[in-house]
């Protein structure tokens, strides 16, 4: 390394770090602020990976992303980036883009223009409209995923789509619903700030959702006492900082939930007052069980919780009695503000609608709800797994401001919002996304009735579990047709028919909503690489040439076109010729259409234009008297939301029990699906890591984040790695009933499993750990578990000789 | 070759991290930076990714150290990294020719 680049990034990395240390500090562009030319364009925009929603400041020159820097006025980051976000610019520049559209000709793919790519899909789609998937995620813009949603229910009358974030927090979904009535979080990022004791039930914030974390380490650095308990199944970054370790038995949470639930009552240090002003009580039906389930009386709650006393909730969870007593002890402490934050350890978990029930039900039964930083509080992993999916509804049981496919009142205020003859709208929920992908990779003829799927924004040929099932059966089915939107080349274009290249992030405007309920705004910036375009712009060509081709459904009730947008001067814009689209601001004018769904759940939103100004806004955003906007940090609490009756000091005001009250839910523990046993005697968790978001297709393509972390590797215990004789960086086979992966052992690595346990990241395309991952799902969520199933690790050599 | 910048939060008791302090700066691999309440910047410039890592480690050992964050890495091209992705077929010619060369990790 020559030693003028050797210091010049040792400059970079001094700067990188001292913007983190002080939040005063100029923020930090990826180049040194002293390489920076003076006529860069600055432009706000959230960062493209988590869902905590962090701002950037992205600086063009010449039409090129040059710099990246924390944005100082975003309440969320504070300028504060992690090492994903600063490198977020490198994700547009890999040299491998997708620029033209690509149809598969046996085994080579031929470049098509973009009329022929159209035409070829209106084509398949109309042919048998409701053999048609749409596959989307929590990646789409809210534009994207309302343009998305119209098209197939309110035009194809077909409602088939689901987005990936199916698998990442439906069961977070249904806990709120089932406890509150209403999807998502009370609190907001605030109770990061405020809270005594933070609870972190099988999440590992250090890596996933560093920004938070920080917000947290910082306060300890100016002397503030906040106690961290990590509840979790192997050590990680998290762990290092925690107060407390919990060292639970995977599917131990529900039965740690269930026990300190079980004291609370059992040493009446239950918040009497707060749960008989505000709760009421809920459990399954004995049969045909909902989500909705059946009132109990406090009594036959308490009766059911009385068999998880302490030393049975230890057997259960692995967690002692001691540590399951000082938990109930913490929650009876009515002086301490108690956050409980949880990701993915909960909701893919096959009693994931459980476990999120029972942790919004354990701070309304210990009365820790309702006060900044008294919450339970979800995380998201997509940038807008809230605002696309969840808000917009881009869900197959779902239509757009929580209203569902099932409810004909719902159907028919869609169909009114849309302009749409009555009935339109198809009234049988489409299929979840683990039941859409087995009909598209079943053979026609065996009942596999989703012919062509279309997925944009997301990979599904590696995050999907049980891929050989899922997935790779598609391989060699004749008769089906995948359309695969993209950027990069991934392990899902490669078994596509047809590939569009996609414009990304800055290079389209967007809206995305985080989980905070922030719904945020940003322009394009640059063009996107050659022919690459909008998926907002794809979904409204396509519907266009159906219309041309005569499909009734893409015309609205007056005969107009579904997507019609009008100028100023009130003509008709052609907004399906590319040339034309960004004639007008098509995310604005579906943005306005949005809005006027969002009020029946009271997840109010402010017009476009306060978004252009704002660096998001919390909804319920509602407008004061004196005609600005108003955001809501925290929802159901008299002192803060608008919506709760006067007077009151709490009100779930969409109660499921039309009393204004908020569940508290009894689930019986359930033993997971599959258990380690003489044949694969290992627990098999997977997850993500610091230096990669997702699939990897974006963090792979930046350099320096694919050299910190190059590789996918599997964490095992010392014990196991001597017991099998692995050494260290050994490539070994990880095997699972329904697959394999080859990965290279890491003994004492970042996370530390105990003994028994292995921890596979998922980033990696080269190594699909998800070949051996379950797709057994929640039943009400259908969200799988990926954090548990049964492996074992085989030796390279053995497997080889076994193969002769 | 990599460098890297990191923020390392110290603890609040004032004997712990006047010790840690007092190590860090003494170890000639670590440059140190900005320090503001009890975060501090330092730069990491070692001449392998294990010896980074192990230094990285080190610094979490230290009963001084809460947490360290990672800022920014950089390395040479000629580090020597573990293997990456051999299905990555989209990576440029002269990443495949340096990938090829590497061993499986081991």
């Amino acid at each position: 390394m020559e030693t003028d680049r050797r210091t010049l990034l040792k400059g970079a990395a001094m700067a990188a770090a001292t913007a983190l240390v002080s939040p005063h500090s100029l923020s930090l562009p990826v180049l040194g602020a002293e390489d920076l030319p003076d006529d860069i364009q600055w432009n706000k925009a959230p960062c493209r990976f988590c869902g905590t929603g962090c701002h950037v400041q992205v600086g063009v020159q010449d039409g090129r992303v040059v710099a990246v820097a924390g944005d100082k006025a975003a309440d969320v980051n504070k300028g504060l980036l992690c090492v994903k976000g600063y490198h977020v610019g490198g994700i547009l520049y890999g040299k491998d883009r997708l620029t033209k559209p690509l149809l598969r000709r046996g085994e080579l793919f031929e470049e098509i223009s973009w009329d022929e790519a159209i035409e070829t899909i209106a084509q398949r789609i109309m042919k048998a409209p409701e053999r048609f998937a749409f596959y989307g995620s929590g990646q789409w813009t809210i534009p994207e995923g309302f343009a998305a949603q119209k098209f197939m229910k309110g035009g194809l009358s077909n409602n088939h789509i689901d987005p990936n974030a199916r698998l990442c927090m439906a069961s977070a979904v249904t806990g709120f619903l089932a406890t509150y009535g209403v999807d998502e979080p009370a609190g907001c990022y605030a109770d990061l700030d405020e809270c005594d004791v933070l609870i972190m039930w099988g999440n590992n914030p250090a890596e996933m959702h560093p920004v938070l974390f920080s917000r947290v380490i910082d306060r300890r650095s100016k002397g503030q006492k906040v106690r961290l308990i990590d509840i979790g199944t192997r050590h990680t970054r998290t762990t290092d900082a925690a107060d407390d370790f919990l060292m639970m038995k995977p599917h131990g949470d529900v039965a740690i939930a269930l026990g300190i639930m079980h004291l609370l009552i059992a040493n009446d240090t239950y918040h009497k007052a707060f749960v008989e002003a505000n709760c009421a009580f809920r459990a399954l039906q004995a049969e045909n069980p909902t989500l909705q389930g059946e009132a109990i009386s406090f009594d036959e709650f308490k009766q059911r919780i009385a068999k998880y006393t302490p030393e049975h909730v230890a057997e259960l969870s692995g967690l002692s009695v001691d540590q399951i007593r000082m938990l109930g002890d913490l929650f009876a402490n009515r002086e301490l503000k108690i956050t409980s934050l949880w990701c993915m350890g909960m909701n893919q978990h096959t009693m994931g609608t459980a476990i999120n029930s029972m942790v919004h039900g354990l701070h309304f039964l210990s009365g820790h709800f309702g006060k900044p930083g008294d919450s339970p509080t979800s995380l998201t992993g997509q940038p807008s797994a809230c605002g696309t999916v969840r808000e917009v509804g881009t869900l197959a049981h779902a239509l757009p401001g929580g209203r569902l496919i099932a409810n004909a009142e719902h159907r028919a205020q869609c169909e009114e919002f849309w302009n749409l003859p009555a009935g339109r709208i198809n009234p049988t929920p489409g299929y979840h996304t683990v039941k859409m992908f087995e009909q598209f990779t079943m053979p026609d003829d065996q009942g596999g009735d989703i012919d062509t799927m279309f997925v944009q924004v997301t990979n599904p040929g590696q995050s999907l579990p049980n891929l050989n099932k899922l997935f790779n059966d598609k391989q060699n089915l004749q008769d089906k047709f995948l359309i695969v939107s993209e950027v990069y080349p991934t392990a899902t274009t490669i078994l596509a028919d047809l590939i569009l290249p996609a414009a990304m992030w800055v290079e389209k405007n967007g809206m995305y909503g985080n989980s905070e309920r922030r719904t945020q705004q940003w322009f394009k910036m640059i063009d996107p690489p050659g022919d690459a375009r909008d998926d907002c712009w794809m979904t409204i060509a396509i519907a266009h040439r159906l219309m041309e081709l005569g499909h009734p459904g893409m015309k609205d009730k007056d005969g107009n076109f579904l997507f019609r947008v009008v100028s100023e001067d009130g003509q008709e814009v052609p907004i399906w010729q590319w040339e034309h689209y960004y004639d007008v601001n098509v995310d604005k004018a579906l943005f306005e259409q949005y809005r006027a769904f969002t009020t029946m759940k009271h997840k109010n939103l402010a017009p476009y234009e306060e978004y252009v100004k704002a660096r998001g806004l919390r909804w319920p955003v509602v407008e004061q008297p004196d005609g600005s906007w108003r955001e809501t940090k925290f929802r159901f609490a008299g002192f803060d939301d608008p919506f709760v009756a006067k007077g009151r000091e709490i009100e779930f005001y969409h109660s499921t029990s039309n009393d204004g009250r908020g569940q508290i839910w009894f689930h019986d523990y359930q033993p997971p699906p599959e258990v380690p046993d003489s044949e694969f005697p290992l627990w098999l968790c997977t997850g993500r890591v610091l230096e990669h978001w997702h699939t990897g297709t974006m963090t792979r393509r930046v350099s320096q984040l694919n050299r910190a972390m190059p590789t996918a590797y599997v964490e095992v215990h010392p014990d196991d790695a001597a017991e099998l004789n692995l050494r260290q960086g050994e490539v070994v086979v990880v095997q699972s009933r329904r697959g394999m992966a080859e990965l290279p052992v890491w003994i004492e690595g970042r996370g530390k499993p105990p003994r028994g346990s292995i921890f596979v990241p998922f980033f990696d395309e080269s190594k699909l750990i998800n070949n051996v991952t379950l797709d057994d799902h929640d039943p009400f969520s259908k969200q799988p578990d990926y954090k548990k199933c049964a492996a074992r690790i085989v030796r390279k050599s053995a497997v080889e000789v076994a193969s002769r | 070759m990599p460098i890297s910048g990191l923020v390392v939060s110290l603890v609040s008791d004032r004997q712990l991290r006047d010790e840690a302090l007092e190590l860090i700066r003494m170890e000639p691999r670590i440059e140190v930076g900005a320090m503001h309440a009890n975060r501090m910047a330092i730069v990491l410039d070692t001449p392998t990714i294990d010896e980074d890592k192990r230094l990285w480690c080190w610094l979490s050992s230290l009963p001084g150290v809460v947490f360290v964050d990672l800022a920014m890495v950089a390395f040479d091209p000629a580090d020597p990294l573990p293997s990456s992705s051999q299905a990555m077929n989209f990576v440029s010619a002269d990443e495949n020719d340096s990938k090829e060369k590497l061993a499986d990790g081991n």
